[in-house]
């Protein structure tokens, strides 16, 4: 919402005091109004200009748009050639001189236009960085002196502040300087009884009818006749409905914009005479029902809406928008003044569903005040008299009683508020003779439960009847708060609560495993969590898995993901692009799916990498990625965290894996070995299946930590060092190509431990010759508790060959 | 004849080749040639044994056994010279020039830790030290928890703050699906499971329906706070608020507290930092306010905490909820929150 600077100083009654923008500013701060831009005029621009009057207008002799006019700045009669359609003779307007600067750095000179020489300019306001208007020049009145300078006149600020979504009172500028006047310390007088000169006038009913209360709790009908909608407004009011933000239409639509901005409660104006037959019902639309609004968009309506209606068509949308058909224009003569309270739900429902925002809908969804829908009322009601004159006819005021009693009775129930709790909320001794002070100057009423106040601090208040957001003395403590300021509060520790905490178990682990990614050499990103249909097909059996966005921001983020794969592939695209091209990347995240009616988020860890694994710089000892580093990286993990796995090739059919093979070339699983629980799935993207652009082969892991979790070997046990030497064995066999070399070092490991011996594994060298793969595995055999005899080994190794050439393998002997 | 050979013309001799041979540092060449000069054919002893040819016997035979031990010592340390130059030289096949040893040590390519992780675990470590502990909930959470229990019904405007996104899942007896607009849910989640004191964190991805700009982001991270306890005082808040900020930006960072509006809390504040940027002096970043937001926060509101079955005024508590990207962004003078989720290396790798 828009505020003026000059307009709030003036309601709070302090245009010459020693209140100063920044005072206003830093007190609309700490109120709660946040302050999101400050607009101040151009003075620069507006020291040159000057105020002169129109003397004469006339046809310029050579171009049919343009007029000659004679100007006066009380001193000198200047000629300029104007464009502008609404200048006339005695206008007060703003002149340009020849010399002087205008928006945009134009430096306006005297010239010659189509023959006639013009010196200098009349301009408009946004010419002047005034506001945005182009569509005439920049029309003043006879408040402003002749030949003064603008920049006189224009020393306000327009400020954007953010208010509460809970105060409906304070979206005009009377109340926010009721609030600034009780900041400073200053008195503030609100008129009251604004419709009692109505009341007593003892008018005609105007004929109005609400369906239900529900849509509407109160409905104020003023009828005048025989206004003119053809004066001009003041310039104050012009100026301040425009530098707001609002457009002038008429001088009555204008009139109730002006007040809408003014006391926050927003006022429709009907022609009277469009109205058919004079009657006015509130009920809800029928379904399929249209109007033209004044948008110039028609609207279908459903039975979620409220209109406002005469006996025939839907005149309104209420609360929202007006019709087209019973409009304000600058012939109206008679014209019906509403000011209502609609039920704010169904206006934000209405609103919602029809997609339309206006300041007035801004307004009614918030709430109305009971009283400031009779203040805006009245307040209407005397501009439209004062500017446009006219007789008023017919008044009513409808209201909901029950509803009213109850606001009042709630009203008068009173809050009880305890001194001593607000000072132990707030961590700060309240102060009696403050807090009253304060709670009086906001408008509550206080009421003592005793005499003596620092006997018993328990007091009963009675929040303002446009307070309705007051309910508890958490509700107090703030509005306290407000007026006192937070510096009042001194910092302290909740030192109560007595606890011991450690890091939790997942944090600690994933802040294990992010640190050994990172240390071999991954970057760890972070992507969003939904991406696009088609990046989730890079699972299988997508469809029932899914979990879809009704509302999608777009549709390359309509869904959640199912794998971490295709954003991490996008990384690597974007990195590539930017000439990064050996990168290997890991994310930590979600991923989502449905399975039967649940939705189940897991966290996942997924590794990338493509290109070349620079090492050792120039001396030029690279590794190109590839599988083998992948699954070190994850073997290495596993054997870490003290992890018994097994590696597969094929999965059994009851281990669950998302991920879709087809896109892939190599495909390996890691399985728990006890529970045969899926740990990670490692494998080489199909480059042309997955239309990469990349030149390199990519290879890609996940590691299903919320599994492996679960098998992390908590528990650490010291064994003796051994003290003999070990001996080293190397063996080499011929390999079948379908043996799972897992197996063979399974093997191993299986006799060595039954001898009751330790070793270590490694695999030294494979080489194809023929069609033969050979493998050489070295080991290294040790004995706890004495030196191994070259015969104690070969018995052992004997053992292995036996086994192993069983198994198909076969000893290369030389 | 006895002036051309005399003891201590010897000993001169002697120590002249001593002094030459002492001299050589380097060269085996140089070495060589004092081996000529004092023994080669025509060398300075060569000459003293051809005088000795000439005087008597039984001087010869005193001169003789002179000359003799002192060209043997003087060959003797000849050797031992050629011998140390030779090692030397040996030695020096090793040593580097400065391009060698000046050249780039070998290249690890260790990775690095996402920026959002690195200040997320900031975050959390200054909560840890404070005694917080550390609770998890849903992305996929119901309406009710993100919305009506914390205070903000259906109609109610407040909803606006935060546009939702909605999950295509059947509605549930808790309303509908949706993605977490905040972390505050789990404060309920907290307070439905968990008897006070409660003193723990919540952090985690939030999702809004938001078109992604510098400034703006469908998803990105909190760090939600929640304290209740009998006494529990908006004092503390300040305090605990206080520490994090200065832990986080430094002991001399300026801070202040400020009027808001969130509808689960009661009094509700908005917490701001001196812009670092400007440090104060009014800048584009900051609005020329010469501030900047960090979080909201406030008194727990009594209706939440009637909503789960506490009574207001026996308990009291605190709660706060930070942006992750918006305190990296502060510390990092980061202008574009895309930046963290496009990945670029370069951008990482400057943390």
């Amino acid at each position: 919402m828009k505020l003026s600077l000059q307009w709030l100083r003036e309601l709070i009654g302090s245009v010459q005091s020693d209140i100063s923008d920044t005072d206003i500013l830093n007190a609309l701060e700490q109120l709660g109004y946040e302050v999101e831009s400050i607009k101040s005029f151009n003075s620069k621009i507006l020291s040159n200009i000057k105020v002169v009057k129109v003397l004469s207008v006339n046809k310029h002799p050579n171009a049919d748009k343009l007029t000659v006019c004679k100007i006066t700045d009380g001193v000198e009669n200047k000629e300029i050639v104007c464009g502008a359609p609404n200048v006339y003779e005695g206008m007060y307007a703003a002149y340009v001189p020849s010399g002087a600067v205008i928006s945009g750095n134009i430096k306006v000179e005297k010239r010659k236009i189509r023959g006639i020489i013009s010196e200098g300019m009349l301009c408009s306001a946004k010419e002047l960085d005034l506001y945005d208007d182009h569509s005439g020049i920049l029309e003043l009145d006879s408040e402003f002196q002749l030949g003064s300078t603008l920049d006189k006149y224009f020393h306000d600020k327009i400020v954007e502040v953010s208010t509460p979504a809970n105060r409906y009172d304070c979206l005009g500028h009377l109340l926010i300087a009721k609030e600034l006047a009780v900041k400073f310390k200053l008195d503030f007088k609100m008129e009251t009884d604004v419709l009692a000169e109505l009341e007593n006038k003892k008018l005609p009913f105007f004929d109005v009818k609400i369906s239900s209360y529900e849509l509407c709790k109160r409905y104020i009908a003023i009828q005048i006749n025989n206004v003119n909608n053809k004066v001009k407004l003041p310039f104050r009011i012009m100026f301040r409905l425009n530098s707001l933000g609002l457009r002038s239409i008429n001088p009555i639509v204008d009139i109730s914009n002006y007040v809408m901005l003014e006391v926050g409660h927003s006022v429709h104006i009907f022609d009277y005479d469009k109205i058919s037959n004079g009657k006015i019902l509130v009920r809800k639309a029928i379904n399929g029902e249209e109007i033209l609004a004044l948008d110039g968009k028609s609207y279908v309506l459903n039975e979620e809406v409220t209109v406002i209606a005469d006996d025939v068509k839907p005149i309104a949308i209420a609360g929202i928008i007006g019709g087209e058909n019973s409009c304000v224009d600058e012939n109206t003569t008679n014209l019906l003044i509403e000011s209502a309270v609609f039920n704010r739900s169904k206006i934000r429902i209405a609103r919602k569903t029809l997609g339309i925002n206006t300041e007035a809908a801004y307004r009614f969804e918030r709430g109305s005040g009971w009283n400031l829908c009779e203040f805006a009322a009245g307040r209407v009601y005397q501009l439209i008299m004062k500017h446009c004159g006219g007789q008023v006819t017919k008044f009513s005021d409808m209201k909901d009683v029950e509803y009213y009693n109850n606001l009042m009775s709630y009203q008068h129930s009173g809050i009880k508020t305890d001194l001593n709790f607000i000072s132990s909320l707030l961590g700060v001794e309240v102060d009696n003779k403050e807090f009253i002070d304060i709670m009086r100057r906001i408008g509550f009423e206080v009421r003592l439960s005793y005499e003596n106040l620092s006997l018993n601090r328990q007091v009963y208040l009675l929040p303002p009847v446009n307070r309705q957001d007051i309910k508890f003395q958490a509700d107090i403590a703030e509005e306290y708060l407000r007026f006192t300021g937070y510096e009042s509060v001194p910092e302290t520790l909740p030192t109560s609560i007595q606890k011991f905490v450690g890091r939790d178990d997942i944090g600690f682990f994933v802040e294990t495993i992010i640190k050994y990614l990172v240390s071999m050499g991954l970057t760890q990103v972070v992507n969003y969590s939904l991406c696009s249909s088609k990046e989730n097909e890079i699972v299988v059996n997508v469809d029932n898995k899914k979990v879809l966005v009704l509302n999608p921001v777009s549709k390359e983020f309509s869904e959640l993901r199912l794998s971490l794969l295709p954003s991490l592939l996008r990384n690597l695209n974007t990195n590539y692009n930017n000439q990064v091209e050996n990168v290997a990347l890991f994310e930590l995240g979600k991923v989502f799916y449905k399975t039967d009616h649940r939705t189940t988020e897991e966290l996942q860890i997924g590794i990338i990498a493509h290109g070349e694994y620079d090492y050792l710089g120039w001396q030029h000892r690279k590794y190109k990625y590839d599988l083998y580093f992948i699954c070190g990286v994850i073997e290495t993990l596993f054997k870490y965290l003290g992890i018994d796995f097994i590696k597969e090739v094929k999965l059994n059919s009851n281990i669950r894996t998302f991920i879709n093979k087809e896109f892939f070339v190599n495909t390996l699983y890691y399985i728990e070995k006890r529970t045969m629980t899926l740990l990670s799935f490692v494998g080489e993207l199909q480059r042309q299946k997955l239309k990469l652009k990349l030149p390199q082969n990519v290879y890609y892991a996940e590691i299903y930590i919320e599994e492996l979790m679960k098998f992390v070997k908590q528990e650490k046990i010291y064994q003796p060092l051994p003290k003999y030497p070990f001996v080293i064995r190397d063996l080499c066999f011929i390999v079948p190509e379908k043996m799972n070399f897992w197996r063979v070092e399974k093997m191993i490991n299986d006799i060595i431990s039954s001898e009751g011996l330790i070793h270590s594994l490694g695999l030294k060298d494979l080489y194809k010759r023929d069609d033969k793969t050979f493998i050489t595995i070295t080991l290294q055999i040790q004995d706890r508790n004495k030196t191994l005899t070259d015969e104690e080994t070969n018995i052992v190794v004997n053992k292995i060959i036996d086994v192993l050439e069983k198994n198909g393998l076969q000893l290369r002997r030389e | 004849m006895k002036d051309k050979i005399s003891k201590s013309g010897i000993e001169q001799l002697r120590k002249e080749c001593l002094s030459e041979i002492e001299s050589v540092t380097t060269s085996q060449e140089e070495l060589e040639k004092i081996r000529i000069k004092y023994f080669g054919r025509k060398g300075k002893f060569k000459q003293m044994f051809e005088v000795l040819k000439e005087i008597p016997l039984n001087e010869k035979k005193i001169y003789g056994e002179l000359l003799n031990s002192v060209v043997a010592e003087l060959k003797l340390k000849l050797e031992g010279k050629l011998k140390e130059l030779s090692v030397k030289k040996v030695k020096e096949k090793n040593e580097l020039s400065i391009l060698e040893l000046t050249l780039p040590g070998m290249k690890f390519s260790i990775g690095r830790v996402h920026p959002l992780q690195k200040v997320y675990d900031e975050i959390i470590d200054v909560f840890l030290r404070l005694g917080f502990d550390i609770k998890y909930g849903p992305e996929i959470e119901f309406e009710d928890y993100n919305f009506t229990m914390l205070n903000i019904p259906y109609d109610h405007p407040a909803r606006d703050m935060q546009d939702t996104l909605y999950l295509d899942l059947p509605v549930t007896k808790n309303g509908k699906l949706l993605l977490r607009t905040h972390t505050s849910p789990v404060q309920i989640r907290v307070l439905l499971s968990e008897k006070p004191p409660i003193k723990s964190i919540m952090p985690g991805r939030v999702y809004r329906h938001e078109n992604l700009d510098a400034t703006h982001l469908f998803n990105f991270h909190q760090v939600e706070g929640l304290v209740v306890d009998k006494g529990i005082r908006l004092s503390d808040l300040k305090g605990v608020l206080t520490y994090f900020v200065k832990s986080i930006f430094g002991q001399d960072i300026k801070c202040r507290f400020r009027q808001s509006y969130f509808p689960f809390t009661e009094p509700s504040l908005e917490m701001d930092i001196c812009c670092l940027v400007c440090k104060g002096e009014g800048c584009g970043v900051c609005k020329n306010s010469g501030y900047v937001e960090v979080l909201g926060c406030g008194m727990v509101h009594p209706q939440v905490l009637y909503n789960v079955g506490l009574g207001y005024e026996e308990y009291t508590g605190f709660a706060f909820g930070l942006g992750v990207e918006r305190i990296a962004m502060l510390k990092y003078r980061i202008d574009d929150i895309r930046l963290f989720y496009e990945n670029d290396i370069r951008f990482i790798n400057m943390f």
